[in-house]
């Protein structure tokens, strides 16, 4: 059937997704000039249309535990642990949208416009070239084909943007950036930070360094400090597409927004030897539709870019577009954490804090930076998130007790308790993969994933580190019944995943090049986690947004000089 | 009867009367014949009763209301049949049937005819019994085996859903759904209470 050949089918740009780095890429390429398509399979959503922003906990039903039949729409979802009635709208149903697991896998997915930038932790850290030379010094998988200094200015760009509130420390393998004023340490995590500090070599304990705006940035926040980010913030207190990227591309005047578009594919011109569109069924009508376009950027998260890179079959490209590697979907990584430990401490019983703070602690990595700290049972390294507290009433799981003196127990600050959770690297492993399987389609037409995945070796040998390390900086710093626990989960978990058409210098062993150009097919850009060499052990989306805006800017360039 | 008869005149003769609700839990305090004032839609009626008994003997009513006052009771009969599967109501149930029991065994009879000693004989022995769940992280349990008997397990979600209606949360504790900022640490007194919301 002959598809919809009108002008409105031809555009400069197609981005597709609108999440983090999708939300970027779309405000450079229209900024600067570009007709701009951004395609989401996911609902419209606008920013402040958070009808559960608002709720307490006696405004839902069930106190916003999910019913029996809610349970089984979100059966992978809820394998987080936290799907509940003020967030599961911005979490998709699993039961429309199916995937396979030959082994475990957590997928968990936004579909709507924003992506999962509403929900994400906020959490914004910088690779370093401890990160980006290690694949290379260790021989491990392929080199990076960038160092720190090609991403150090995008690193700077975006963050004078999207405004991350944090400490300068100084440390060169957790570069600095561009700093708003950063939160405070309550003072048990003020106590702790003091002990680490003067007990252990190269262990700092900071605030963590996340996009809540702790005063008016561009227009946005502050925080108001109600720690309901993950159902959105109608305050704009943190950064997401929703509430910057999109409205900013919309101002230019030449972005189009098509919600419900779910990409099946890049179409490939075998007489230009470029991409010329992509191809979308509609999810409401279930009609197909053609765009067209010079230039097109994959931002569909790495497993959905990666599925749709696989999913574009043409004569050059037997095996997926820009796969004559044999890499695209494999070196699939995640974090891996739930590991470390937490205790109570005494002697700060007239201490308390008022806010709910929606930032933690975080502890660089110091593990395997130099020689001093090298490690003979395992290669790269961790850091710590987590935070101090005091109980309020949930303090009854451990309180003893019944009655009026109970009752009156509970109305006051509990015991202080103190978390650290690890989160550490997943090295790649090209036997760690997804895979598209074509005898199971989705209800639109595409093929469903399988994950084959799972963490290995080195991450398992990391993780007693992790573990211990945490017992033993609670224990220095006087916490009381500390308790080490080590809960692996599956990959997918950390809702990191990336890796899967990772960057590299050789088409032979890599799927994109230096600019996050699909080998083959230049006019095609993957600039989100699909496009890591490595994981780190940082929080990914911060380098996603700074990889983004140097491949888009880069794109722009190459557009004016007519090479694209 | 006599003592129900006793107690309206002595409220008469003091100038006041008493609602049928207010004699009831007098009544309830007395060990004697209680009734319920709501009809349960997942609990048995006699399960209904022990259930506000334990409710009512766990978060009583102070200078400030009960969980019986806030209708908890009336609450986690819906609840139980809203967010548990049939087959895992059935096994709370049994498991509610298996602790009225533990009160027969005990004190020979139901939890609701239990007068105040008995009450309190018998949950102080279950009390001793639940061993402290150690709280989890991110969803993370820190210790697998779930230690607490049906008390504890009972006690927090009874505490939970108590602190987080509209009264306790907006009127018992301090309530302050948009902090703005974030004092990060200051000397409290005494009587500081902890926050609604954490």
């Amino acid at each position: 059937m002959m598809q919809d050949q009108s002008n409105t089918n031809y555009y400069d740009a197609i981005v597709v997704g609108s999440g983090i780095s999708g939300g970027w890429a779309t405000k450079i390429l229209a900024e600067g000039g570009m007709k701009t398509l951004m395609l989401e399979r996911g609902r419209m959503l606008r920013h402040g249309e958070y009808p559960t922003a608002g709720l307490d906990p006696w405004d839902m039903p069930n106190r916003g535990v999910l019913t029996p039949e809610q349970n089984q729409e979100y059966n992978k979802q809820t394998r987080t642990g936290w799907i509940s009635f003020d967030n599961k709208d911005m979490f998709v149903k699993d039961v429309n949208n199916p995937y396979d697991e030959d082994k475990r896998f957590d997928w968990i997915r936004g579909y709507q416009v924003g992506g999962r930038s509403i929900t994400w932790g906020r959490q914004t850290y910088r690779l370093s070239d401890l990160d980006f030379e290690a694949n290379a010094k260790e021989g491990i998988g392929v080199d990076w084909p960038i160092r720190y200094k090609d991403l150090a200015p995008w690193y700077d760009y975006v963050e004078k943007y999207v405004g991350i509130s944090g400490q300068a420390m100084g440390l060169p393998h957790l570069p600095d950036g561009q700093f708003l004023p950063p939160m405070e340490l309550n003072c048990v995590e003020q106590h702790t930070k003091e002990i680490i500090e003067s007990t252990f070599d190269s262990r700092y304990l900071t605030i963590g360094r996340v996009t809540n705006l702790t005063q008016q940035h561009n227009g946005r926040g502050p925080c108001q400090y109600r720690n309901r980010c993950i159902r959105g913030c109608p305050y704009s207190g943190y950064f997401s597409s929703l509430s910057s990227t999109i409205p900013d591309a919309e101002k230019s005047g030449n972005l189009t927004i098509r919600a419900n578009s779910v990409v099946l594919s890049v179409i490939y011109d075998e007489s230009t030897g470029k991409a010329s569109g992509v191809r979308i069924v509609d999810a409401e009508t279930k009609e197909t539709h053609e765009f067209f376009a010079k230039v097109i950027f994959l931002n569909a998260s790495a497993i959905g870019s990666t599925s749709i890179l696989m999913n574009s079959i043409s004569d050059r490209f037997p095996n997926g577009m820009g796969n004559d590697s044999d890499q695209l979907g494999r070196n699939l990584m995640d974090h891996h954490y739930r590991v470390g430990a937490m205790g109570f401490i005494d002697g700060f019983e007239d201490k308390y804090y008022k806010g709910r703070r929606p930032n933690g602690i975080y502890i660089p990595r110091f593990r395997n930076l130099d020689e001093a700290t090298k490690r003979d049972d395992y290669l790269r390294g961790f850091g710590y998130q987590g935070g101090a507290g005091r109980a309020g009433f949930d303090q009854s799981a451990y309180t003893d007790g019944y009655g009026a003196e109970y009752k009156e127990q509970l109305m006051k600050p509990g015991p202080w308790s103190m978390s650290l959770v690890g989160f550490g690297e997943m090295l790649p492993d090209p036997s760690n993969r997804v895979y598209l399987n074509h005898d199971k389609k989705d209800p639109y037409g595409m093929p469903t994933v399988t994950f084959d995945c799972e963490f290995k070796d080195n991450e398992l040998a990391m993780r007693k580190d992790m573990k211990t390390s945490a017992a033993e900086m609670l224990e220095a710093a006087g916490f009381r019944d500390v308790r080490e626990y080590d809960d692996l989960g599956a990959p997918g978990l950390g809702i990191h995943e990336m890796g899967t058409a990772r960057m590299g210098h050789d088409p032979k062993t890599s799927v994109l090049n230096k600019w996050n150009q699909v080998h083959g097919a230049e006019n095609v850009f993957v600039t989100d986690g699909a496009a890591m060499t490595s994981s780190a052990c940082q929080n990914p989306s911060l380098t996603y947004m700074a990889l983004t805006a140097r491949a888009a800017h880069y794109a722009l360039d190459q557009v004016k000089k007519k090479n694209l | 009867m006599e003592r129900r008869e006793a107690m309206k005149n002595m409220a008469l003769a003091m100038g006041y009367t008493l609602s049928a609700s207010t004699l009831a839990s007098l009544m309830t305090s007395c060990g004697e014949q209680v009734t319920l004032d709501w009809p349960p839609k997942n609990f048995s009626k006699e399960q209904a009763l022990n259930v506000e008994t334990l409710c009512d003997a766990i978060i009583p009513k102070t200078d400030t209301p009960g969980a019986k006052e806030l209708g908890v009771p009336q609450f986690l009969d819906s609840f139980i049949g809203e967010v548990m599967t049939e087959a895992d109501r059935a096994a709370y149930l049994k498991e509610l049937d298996a602790f009225i029991q533990l009160c027969v065994d005990s004190q020979g009879k139901q939890l609701y005819a239990c007068d105040e000693a008995e009450k309190k004989a018998f949950l102080d022995e279950q009390n001793a019994q639940n061993k402290m769940k150690y709280p989890g992280i991110w969803g993370a349990d820190m210790v697998k085996a779930d230690m607490r008997n049906f008390f504890g397990k009972f006690k927090d979600t009874l505490v939970w859903v108590f602190f987080t209606t509209k009264v306790a949360g907006e009127e018992i504790l301090p309530y302050d759904p948009v902090p703005g900022g974030y004092d990060a640490c200051f000397t409290i007194t005494p009587d500081t209470k902890s926050w609604s919301l954490g």
